[in-house]
């Protein structure tokens, strides 16, 4: 299968030209260049922010900005990481890519709905960038009402608009994934036969359909009793503000596994292609994914256990968020195990897949402290909880994204990038991400509370050690922009299957024809059938 | 820099605890799988291009293990945090009430006894708080470092969450809630003292302070409350009296208990929840008072609740004919038999006192046997100094007495000059035997929710045991009993 692409050769990026192929397309592999492209843009924005919260917290007291400026910063932040980088980020760009590709179709189910989500994504993040530079949003991501409703004087209604028409975006692309998977998949592939990422993206397509209606909700009621003051949320109309944080964190938390489940997916792929061996317990890491989807959604309330909600709700909630934890710890020792007698290549995608398990396993491991309610009074809202979730998104699923981005730039470009930067990049982030965060786990159990814009001054050497981490991080993610973007044009011809992997997006040229395949593969064997010759045996 | 933050309260030895056996089973588990990694990653590295793994797919019992063992550890921080969160959510029912109102960006506070304070709550040393939270706009958090405690605090919604100090020392309070501009700068201080320097500082502030249910019985005056809402029930309202912290009948058939964010609903919306048997015709006091006033109003019905209502127990509650503070029919445990008018080890060298009927002396309300003050000196002068420095901001100038202890069925701090006849002996040692359980263990006077208290001297190290005779011999000295 080592045939070198020829030049003449057709693919989907030279098969047409001009602006207008673009943005007409309804190849969903021109639609994920498409998400690449944008989620990049909105990702320079969301970092541009952390990089001014970080210098702000170089010094105790108020250095570059005032108070409200800092708190649009960090809302800013987090609000366009969350809705406009991480929610599509592995599922808008290497699931449309790739999910056909895996099942052996030739485009998703309903190519222009596909790219209907991208233009509503775009209109979303186009509201979004206009109330940002029209003077921002102080609220915070999470919108807490009575604030958002009656107390903030910024751009609360147009965020919630652009946070309501953004969840479209995901909404159709979920419903897209479902319909493909059932009714696209290549003859052969049975549900069994299906990589990892593809169960993954399922089980996160089923969140997106499910639990981003309920955000829609939120932000609508937000924007009712803030326009036409019609009591929902506060009380002084006759509403109740814990309604609101049980309709935000509904939505919530399987936000949370809607940007974790497709990263879990990634590493679920680039981990056996790396040892060149089947993924342990395939069917158990299925079923922990579908378990994870399914019992996401009722965990919500470990996001108010202060707020007042009364003790046996408080213990139902802690329980079910052990419950929770369950599935992804089988999924970490498979993964473990997937390594054992493997044939270990720490190629960079490799190298983001292991440190993905290392700062998951950390992330997760302080979540079953916050979910221990006696722990939880004390470092609830605290940079504790900060730490802890960048752990999981940023160590997790950013690591996981840069991972996706490594492993199937040969097939979404024909071009390698240079490997040895690639690895430096890697460590650079792994250490810049701890230097970041680690610390934050210490301020926050000795009593530093997220969104302070002063803070006392004991508290400033760690973070001092935060920002210089940031810093470094900083340069881990822009690197990668500056040799992979060059590698374009000089980078090695990549071959239809660099790495030997086994999965049929491998077995199809990169860059792949328009039409994915010239033939539609008939699938004989699971994903990772390394070692054909040989029988498949259980360990021990 | 020390392992943990401060732990100054009584929570805060358990969260840590907790937190480091977390953080010691977490690292154990970080270290093996990191430890597996790498150890795969070296072992198994790729020695040839065209080499693969061993073709393994997976073991069914491996799969069960780490789903069951870690299922079966994680109930371990589930109980044990739930354990924990369970004792921090109930205030125990002797802590002493203080009223938070928050909003942006600061905190108020009101004591029982009147004093208010802003951004600054001082309380005593080893005595539970319990504060009643209420905001005035947004969603605010209360939460102290050093005491691990936080909760939210929600407009128009009672919130509680309570605190013992263990330590001497100020606090940080900080809004653990994102309120807007201004939130990290919405801190504060917890200011802990001594008992004695609290009671102290209780006095010293303001003298014409009144406690809010005070305030309350005016401010049901003043708005028209007590209209209607008369005392033996003929009014067109339900009487209040006895009503809080009990059942309550409604019109619907239901019933609900009489609580803070009850009587607050009742005040601002008052059709939500009719009594059973009254017409819906209050009118809502929303906008008409202010957070501080509606809290006022409910502690002056609290301080009706604990009085029984007419209809329900025509007989008065029995007083104690005794000093407030001692609980009638209760002998504490670990008590050795109590020395009355005579020395009861000796032989009956006096016929007299086998006929003579013996008042049983009030005992405290706290358990716990004679200190060593007993086998000590006490001289008089120097103990008038120390009575004026620790007990006089209570009992009085000279324990004449008088001061105002509200939610105590007496009223006031009793008197010690006279002190009560029942604790009296000619027999300097039974005196003195009885007036020493008082200041070693200190008591809780009898009534509803007495905001005074009398602090265990003794037990809490407040006082030296001389200090304890010194002032022992002063009030004997005061009652005509040569020590």
């Amino acid at each position: 299968m080592s045939v070198i692409a020829l030049p003449a050769r057709p693919h989907y990026l030279n098969v047409h030209y001009g602006i207008r192929s673009w943005l007409l397309t309804t190849d969903h592999k021109r639609i994920a260049i498409l998400y690449l492209v944008s989620i990049s843009l909105m990702f320079l924005v969301g970092g541009a922010a952390a990089t001014m919260i970080r210098a702000e917290l170089l010094t105790p007291n108020a250095a570059f900005f005032d108070s409200e400026t800092y708190n649009k910063l960090f809302t800013t932040h987090g609000l366009v990481m969350i809705f406009f980088f991480l929610a599509p980020s592995i599922p808008a760009v290497f699931g449309n890519f790739m999910i056909p590709l895996m099942i052996g179709a030739r485009d998703v189910a309903f190519p222009r709905l596909n790219l209907l989500s991208w233009y509503i994504y775009i209109l979303g993040a186009l509201v979004m960038l206009w109330s940002i530079i029209n003077g921002g949003v102080d609220t915070g991501w999470t919108f807490y009402a009575p604030y958002s409703t009656l107390f903030s004087t910024t751009y609360v209604a147009s965020t919630a608009l652009a946070i309501f028409i953004v969840g479209f975006s995901s909404v159709l692309t979920g419903l897209n994934f479902i319909v493909t998977i059932h009714k696209l998949r290549a003859p052969g592939m049975t549900w069994f036969r299906l990589p990892m990422f593809v169960w993954t993206l399922y089980a996160t397509s089923l969140i997106f359909v499910l639990a981003t209606p309920v955000l829609g909700v939120a932000m609508l009621l937000v924007i009712v009793e803030r326009v036409f003051h019609v009591g929902i949320f506060d009380p002084s109309l006759g509403g109740d503000p814990l309604l609101f944080q049980h309709l935000f964190w509904f939505f919530g938390h399987p936000e949370v596994y809607i940007m974790v489940l497709p990263a879990m997916g990634v590493v679920s792929e680039v981990i056996p292609t790396f040892s060149r061996k089947p993924l342990f317990g395939y069917k158990f890491v299925a079923f922990a994914s579908i378990a994870i989807a399914v019992l996401g959604f009722l965990v919500w309330g470990h996001h108010m256990f202060v707020s007042g909600m009364s003790a046996q709700a408080a213990l139902m909630f802690s329980i079910l968020s052990y419950m929770v934890a369950v599935p992804s710890a089988i999924k970490v020792f498979n993964w473990t195990a997937t390594l054992y007698k493997g044939s270990i290549s720490l190629d960079t995608p490799m190298l983001y897949a292991l440190s993905f398990i290392g700062l998951f396993v950390i992330g997760g491991l302080t979540g079953l402290m916050l979910a221990s309610l006696g722990l939880d009074e004390h470092v609830h809202d605290t940079y504790f909880v900060v730490a802890h979730f960048h752990y999981i998104m940023v160590g997790g699923a950013v690591a996981a994204y840069f991972g996706a981005l490594h492993y199937w730039w040969p097939k979404m470009t024909g071009r390698m990038y240079p490997e040895n930067w690639g690895r430096v990049a890697a460590v650079i982030i792994f250490f810049g991400f701890n230097l970041t965060f680690f610390p934050q786990f210490i301020l926050g159990y000795w009593g530093m509370l997220r969104r302070y814009h002063v803070y006392p001054p004991e508290y400033q050497v760690l973070n001092v050690l935060s920002t210089a981490g940031a810093s470094i991080l900083a340069v881990g993610y822009l690197l990668p922009l500056l040799y992979l973007i060059p590698s374009l044009w000089i980078g090695k011809v990549a071959t239809p299957n660099p790495w030997k992997a086994t999965g049929l997006e491998w077995q199809t040229a990169s860059p792949p024809p328009p039409e994915n395949f010239e033939e539609i593969p008939v699938v004989t064997t699971g994903p990772y059938n390394y070692a054909p010759e040989q029988p498949r045996r259980q360990f021990g | 820099m020390p392992l943990f933050p401060t732990e100054a309260s009584s929570v805060a030895q358990g969260v840590d605890l907790l937190f480091l056996f977390m953080v010691l089973v977490s690292g154990g588990v970080v270290t093996l799988i990191f430890g597996l990694i790498i150890f795969f990653a070296v072992k198994y590295r790729r020695r040839s291009d065209d080499e693969v793994g061993a073709p393994i797919s997976g073991s069914t019992r491996l799969e069960l293990a780490w789903t069951l063992i870690p299922l079966g550890a994680f109930m371990i921080p589930f109980i044990w945090g739930a354990w924990l969160y369970l004792q921090m959510a109930k205030p125990p029912t002797n802590a002493e009430p203080v009223y938070v109102v928050a909003k942006q960006w600061m905190w108020k506070f009101e004591h029982a006894s009147g004093q208010s304070e802003i951004n600054e709550l001082h309380v005593p040393v080893d005595r539970n708080i319990k504060l009643t939270m209420v905001s005035q706009d947004v969603i605010h958090s209360f939460f102290v470092p050093d005491f691990r405690i936080k909760q939210d605090v929600l407009p128009d919604r009672y919130t509680t969450t309570w605190f013992r100090a263990t330590q001497i020392g100020t606090y940080r309070l900080e809004c653990a809630q994102y309120c807007g501009t201004n939130h990290s700068l919405m801190t504060g201080s917890i200011i802990v003292m001594s008992q004695s320097d609290y009671a102290a500082w209780l006095a010293g502030g303001v003298t014409a302070q009144q406690s809010p249910a005070q305030v309350g019985a005016n401010l049901f005056q003043q708005y028209g409350c007590s209209g209607c809402h008369h005392a033996d029930g003929s009014g067109p309202a339900p009487s209040l009296v006895g009503v809080f912290g009990h059942t309550v009948h409604l019109s619907d058939g239901s019933t609900v208990i009489a609580d803070e964010n009850y009587v607050r609903e009742s005040i601002l919306s008052p059709r939500a929840k009719i009594v059973a048997g009254y017409q819906p015709i209050m009118p809502s006091f929303q906008g008409r008072l202010s957070e501080e006033q509606i809290l006022q109003l409910i502690a002056y019905i609290r301080s009706l609740g604990s009085q029984t209502g007419p209809s329900a127990q025509p007989q008065p509650p029995v007083t104690s004919s005794a000093v407030p503070g001692a609980t009638p029919g209760v002998v504490p445990t670990g008590t050795p038999p109590l020395p009355t008018t005579a020395a009861p080890t000796s032989a009956p060298t006096s016929t007299s006192t086998t006929v003579t009927p013996v008042a049983q002396a009030p005992r405290p309300s706290n358990p716990g046997g004679p200190g060593p003050a007993l086998n000590l000196k006490g001289d008089p002068t120097r103990g008038a100094q120390v009575f004026t420095a620790n007990c006089a901001s209570c009992h009085g100038d000279q324990g004449k007495g008088g001061v105002d202890n509200p939610g105590s069925t007496d009223g006031t701090v009793p008197s010690l000059n006279p002190v009560d006849p029942a604790l009296v002996s000619q027999d300097p040692k039974v005196f003195a035997y009885n007036l020493d359980l008082f200041i070693e263990h200190g008591s809780t006077p009898e009534g509803s929710s007495p905001q005074l208290l009398m602090p265990a001297w003794g037990d809490k190290k407040l006082l030296t045991p001389q200090q304890i005779a010194d002032v022992i011999a002063y009030i004997m000295s005061l009652n005509g009993v040569q020590p």
